[in-house]
């Protein structure tokens, strides 16, 4: 990691987007499953590997909860890119966008900024992708993500990389150690179908994965 | 934290929360959180700033910390002097600060501008104050621009956040500012007037001065009529060409078109922009004609904000709707597909505002837009996830708000040509391929809208396939082009075949392969009726017999489309059908299990229980576009029939069986798997070596039955499951009845049954089922034929009747039979005639085995009916007459007589 490029990257969103299970689906992060807010800032060095040699994002996970707040923007200042995160079934981290977005642009400026949705495991979603229309606008790249899965985990950084380096056609050689991803239920019907499964378990019957008939 | 902190400590700290490790970061932030809570930071900040030498950090985190005690409303730790003294002192540093760094002066503008709202309680047009203090010198300018914008922005950020709220209730900042507005715009104008030349300094000058009257538009002080003279709105018109002035001016007009949205207070604006129209159409044309990006982004974003904001005045079909149409098409062609895509929102916008207007005007307004499909037809760039991204989530959606306005066919007629002119083309292009994606992308988008009567365009479509360009992607494209219409080839069998070949000669290991398998899934699930038709039915048995030789993934898709299509084979040759289908597996299968290869065992479970699968489901699906007792009925048949077909061969797959069986209910409680249970059940249930795993599998079916009921309701709204769970249970009292009575599988569904009866539950075959499953009980004459069998099934249910269990709806423990006869007395004062009959026959046999208990057991269970519904009369005679009734028939006169008693009370 020594001697790598390094940059510092600012996460932010409402409270419970998901920033921090995002962060730390990378290589050391446990799924969190329990929802605990993040205080001020966590910062989580990522290392990937590009075809142009490692480099290191500082992910600086911000507290999305305005009571936990913190410095705020008071984080921003030396980011060179951005992931502004928000979650598709709930309308009201969508709307808070340009918020978050003309913070940042104003301490940081013309900084390369990528737009998340995430959660889009879930199949209540709230916000349809024809409602997301701000990254055309404002000329940022956007991405459907979901942390409980790993789906698209590595595109956000990849493009990010992209603009950082200079190089379109930079890629990632490896790909980062991921925690395992979860099934895309939520945590409640997590909890019953658990509870469903071990009921079933006590019933001897051999074993089969497959649940389908 | 100590009051006595020195701006050393402060700095150290701030060196640390950027530039440490991560506890030292973590220490750090907890360490400056505290520190800015406090009422010394405001002293220790003064100081900060004023001292020279300072780096950016340090800097920008004592401005940033200003801004924050002021939001925080630690204003108040400041007595009236101070608090006054601070908005001095904040311009003093934004004075100091007005060359730079950016990021230190904005943050202290902000700081301002969160202190002018709070001041503005005590005294207003601080604002006005500010640009008469700074708005004289050229060298204050710059900073007093920037000032003014951020004030401007943070005003409107607050209203947003107060839109609710009544006018008296809105934050000072926004009052102080709608105050302010005219003042300021009159400040930017004349700033704008001492900007001479084209210099850069001088362009700076008018993008901060475009940018800053922009952001005090929102406040409404000024008239359209007086905004329209603005020379800054006529200087931003050309400005939008030049590559320093763009954004600003791009920014200005976008909100110009946004405050005019409103009519017909907008109107002057909308006819100066609309006026512009020509001009911005050459705009456009030169920025694609010299590919200009930053032309091409600024215009688009300018005409599609008119689009936007004037979408409800375009759906009326106004003379400049076709104008504007026209010319968001053209921005809609821009190769740089970034920008293209700022246009896809606009056809959403219009389409919703269409809604609100006749057909006859829309038809008006759809004339002009044959055009953005064409352009829509984006021709495939890569293979890259940010393409197909772009595509699958904006395009797909921009395609489909065009069909909703133009409707599919007419889009499908604008498609055609296109895609037959790039079939064409492939001959001398090598490269003409990627046109052909292109367009096929676009009809797999438009196919499923199409009306499956539709019999001009699809034909001809469709019939393309022998002269597509053999290329993987195209292939691929037509393979699911072909599966998005298979709803129309299920209304145009005979253009079925050669499409149902094309689609099968991509099966094979690869992406093609995939997409071929999924596609003929759906295929088998739309047409099945003409997939199951002998010749069609021949090719997918070939498929079926080398199904081996494809990947997983697609054995899955195929197996359960041919289930779906085997379900549709007439009733008297599925049973032979299904031995055909079944045998090869179970062969296999059962070879395997002796010499132990477990992989193979599954995978051929795997496979009967896809084609299981496919073939409920297509009964459940089938049942959904007919009739709702469609679906037991096609569901029953087809599992009947497999557990039939299969017959004692499943043994081996009974185990597997339950396990998959009891995880798909647990995942999806449906009655059509209990059915197919209770075949299993009533086969292998006269075995005594499967009692077993019968037993337990019923318990765990059971127990998930139960969660299903946790309420009344429960049981009225899924009275198929009622029925069903109470038939497998009737059979398995019927297989193994001692196993029943003996374990908690017959006091749960004992239990269940009444409190069932005391629901809201009417469903005649629901009641039925749970009263023929105590019919049962009491009976216990499945093991007639074996005399000493049947005597100790007997007396098994006996010693299962007497025996205590929970009392009705919660109340102290009985006898079960008691409780059974309570509920049966309940259910004849409250159910529909159904229940006549068959409590008639309980209470027969009842007499007959057990006619003490009986008697007793009639007389709690009807002393608990309300007088309200059953006088006490004919309670007494309905007692009286019991033990006189010595047959079925007369059983059935006193209970019916009861019946009536209660319907006439």
């Amino acid at each position: 990691m020594e001697g790598a490029p390094q940059f510092k990257l600012l996460l932010v969103g409402d409270g419970g987007v998901g920033k921090t299970t995002f962060v730390k689906r990378h290589l050391t992060g446990e799924f969190e499953k329990k929802y605990i807010a993040t205080v001020g800032v966590e910062v989580h060095p990522l290392l990937f590997h590009t075809n142009r040699g490692p480099l290191v994002f500082n992910v600086w996970d911000t507290a999305g909860q305005e009571k936990f707040g913190g410095l705020r923007d008071g984080y921003y200042i030396q980011g060179n890119c951005a992931i502004i995160m928000f979650d598709v079934t709930a309308r009201m981290t969508y709307k808070n966008v340009p918020n978050w977005h003309r913070d940042i642009v104003r301490v940081c400026e013309t900084i390369p900024i990528v737009l998340c949705g995430n959660k889009v495991d879930v199949k209540d979603r709230k916000v349809k992708t024809k409602q997301i229309n701000f990254h055309r606008k404002k000329n940022l790249q956007y991405y459907e993500i979901s942390a409980r899965s790993n789906y698209q985990f590595e595109k956000p950084f990849q493009w990010l990389a992209k603009k950082l380096v200079g190089d379109p056609n930079l890629y990632f050689v490896e790909s980062p150690a991921l925690a395992p991803p979860e099934v895309a239920i939520d945590e409640g019907m997590m909890r019953q179908y658990t509870l469903q499964l071990e009921e079933a378990n006590q019933i001897a019957l051999p074993d089969e994965d497959d649940s389908d008939l | 934290m100590s009051a006595q902190i020195t701006t050393e400590q402060v700095w150290q700290q701030v060196q640390l929360l950027y530039h440490g490790h991560d506890k030292q970061i973590a220490d750090a932030d907890r360490w400056l959180k505290d520190y800015q809570r406090t009422e010394g930071a405001w002293a220790s900040l003064e100081q900060l700033l004023h001292t020279e030498g300072l780096n950016e950090e340090t800097l920008f985190f004592a401005a940033n910390t200003l801004k924050s005690k002021i939001v925080r409303g630690d204003l108040e730790q400041l007595d009236a002097k101070a608090q006054e003294a601070l908005g001095g002192s904040l311009m003093a540093h934004i004075y100091k600060f007005r060359n730079g760094p950016m990021t230190v002066r904005k943050q202290l503008c902000l700081a301002f501008s969160s202190y002018a709202g709070e001041f503005d309680k005590i005294r207003s047009n601080i604002v006005e104050e500010v640009c008469k203090a700074m708005g004289s010198s050229p060298d204050t300018m710059p900073v007093l621009l920037d000032l003014l914008t951020l004030l401007g922005e943070e005003a409107a950020r607050v209203q947003e956040d107060s839109i609710d709220l009544p006018p008296d209730q809105h934050h000072h900042l926004y009052t102080s500012a709608c105050q302010s507005a005219l003042a300021v715009l009159n400040f930017t104008h004349q700033c704008f007037s001492s900007l001479q030349g084209d210099g850069a300094q001088a362009k700076q000058g008018k993008g901060q001065v475009m940018t800053c009257f922009c952001r005090w538009l929102r406040f409404g002080t000024v008239p359209a009529e007086q905004m329209v003279q603005s020379p800054i709105v006529h200087a931003a018109l050309p400005a939008i060409q030049d590559a320093d002035l763009c954004e600003a001016a791009s920014d200005l007009l976008c909100e110009l078109a946004y405050i005019s949205r409103e009519m017909p207070k907008g109107l002057p604006i909308f006819q100066m922009l609309t006026a512009a129209l020509e001009t911005f159409e050459g705009l456009v044309k030169k920025a694609l004609h010299e590919e200009d990006d930053i032309l091409g982004r600024s215009i688009t974003r300018v005409v599609v904000e008119m689009g936007e904001s004037y979408a409800p005045i375009l759906a009326q079909a106004s003379p400049d709707a076709v104008r504007m149409i026209n010319l968001i098409c053209l921005c809609a062609s821009n190769p740089d597909r970034r920008i293209a895509s700022i246009t896809f929102g606009f056809w959403y916008r219009l389409s919703e505002a269409m809604k609100d207007f006749p057909q006859d005007t829309r038809l008006k307004c759809v004339e002009a837009m044959d055009a953005p499909l064409s352009q829509l037809m984006i021709v495939l760039e890569n293979e890259q996830d940010e393409f197909r991204n772009f595509r699958l989530e904006a395009l797909f959606d921009a395609v489909l708000d065009l069909c909703s306005m133009l409707g599919s066919l007419r889009c499908l007629k604008i498609v055609l040509p296109e895609l037959q002119k790039s079939v064409q083309s492939c001959s001398w292009n090598e490269d003409g391929w990627r046109a052909v994606e292109g367009c096929l992308f676009t009809v797999r988008v438009l196919a499923r809208h199409v009306s499956t009567d539709e019999n001009e365009v699809v034909p001809a479509l469709l019939s393309l396939y022998t002269h597509l360009p053999e290329h993987q992607r195209v292939r691929q494209a037509f393979t699911v082009v072909i599966a998005k219409f298979s709803p129309w080839l299920n209304s145009h069998p005979e253009a079925l075949r050669p499409l149902l070949e094309y689609v099968v000669r991509g099966l094979g290991p690869s992406k093609t392969g995939t997409l071929a398998a999924e596609s003929l899934q759906e295929l088998c699930d739309d047409c099945a009726e003409h997939m199951a038709g002998n010749a069609n039915l021949e090719g997918l048995m070939q498929i079926y017999n080398n199904i081996d030789s494809l990947e997983l993934p697609q054995q899955e898709k195929i197996l359960e489309g041919f289930g779906a299509v085997l379900a549709r084979i007439p009733s008297e040759q599925i049973a032979h059908m299904l031995s055909i289908v079944s045998s090869p597996p179970i062969r296999d299968g059962m070879a395997a299990l002796e010499r132990h290869d477990k992989t193979r065992v599954s995978m051929q479970i795997k496979k009967l229980k896809t084609l299981l699968k496919g073939g409920v489901s297509a009964c459940d699906d089938r049942s959904g576009r007919r009739k709702s007792c469609d679906k037991e009925v096609l569901a029953k048949a087809w599992a009947a029939s497999f557990a039939n077909a299969i017959g004692l061969e499943f043994k081996a797959f009974l185990s597997p069986f339950a396990t998959s069986a009891v995880n798909a209910y647990i995942k999806h409680p449906l009655s059509c798997i209990l059915y197919a249970v209770t075949t299993v059940v009533s086969f292998f249930g006269k075995y005594q070596e499967f009692v077993g795993p019968l037993s337990e599998m019923l318990a765990a079916l059971s127990a998930r039955t139960f969660q299903v009921f946790s309420s009344g309701e429960a049981f009225v709204n899924s009275p198929d499951i009622v029925t069903e769970y109470f038939e497998m249970m009737e059979r398995a009292v019927r297989r193994f009845p001692q196993v029943v009575y003996n374990s908690p599988l017959g006091e749960n569904a004992l239990s269940c049954g009444v409190a069932s009866l005391y629901t809201k539950l009417e469903h005649r075959e629901a009641i039925r089922a749970i009263l023929s499953f105590f019919e049962n009980v009491v009976l216990s004459d499945a093991n007639k034929e074996n005399h000493e069998l049947c005597r100790a099934d007997r007396e098994a249910a006996m010693i299962f009747l007497v025996g205590q269990g929970p009392g009705p709806c919660g109340t102290s423990p009985q006898p079960r039979g008691q409780s059974m006869v309570q509920a049966l007395m309940y259910a004849i004062t409250t159910k529909p005639s159904v229940v006549v009959e068959p409590v008639a026959t309980i209470l027969y046999d009842l007499g007959r085995f057990m006619p003490n208990q009986r008697m007793e057991w009639v007389m709690a269970g009807i002393a608990v009916v309300p007088g309200n519904i059953l006088s006490q009369s004919a309670k007494d005679m309905f007692v009286k007459d019991l033990p006189n009734a010595r047959d079925i028939p007369a059983l059935k006169g006193i209970v019916r007589q009861l019946y009536r008693n209660c319907k006439t009370s």
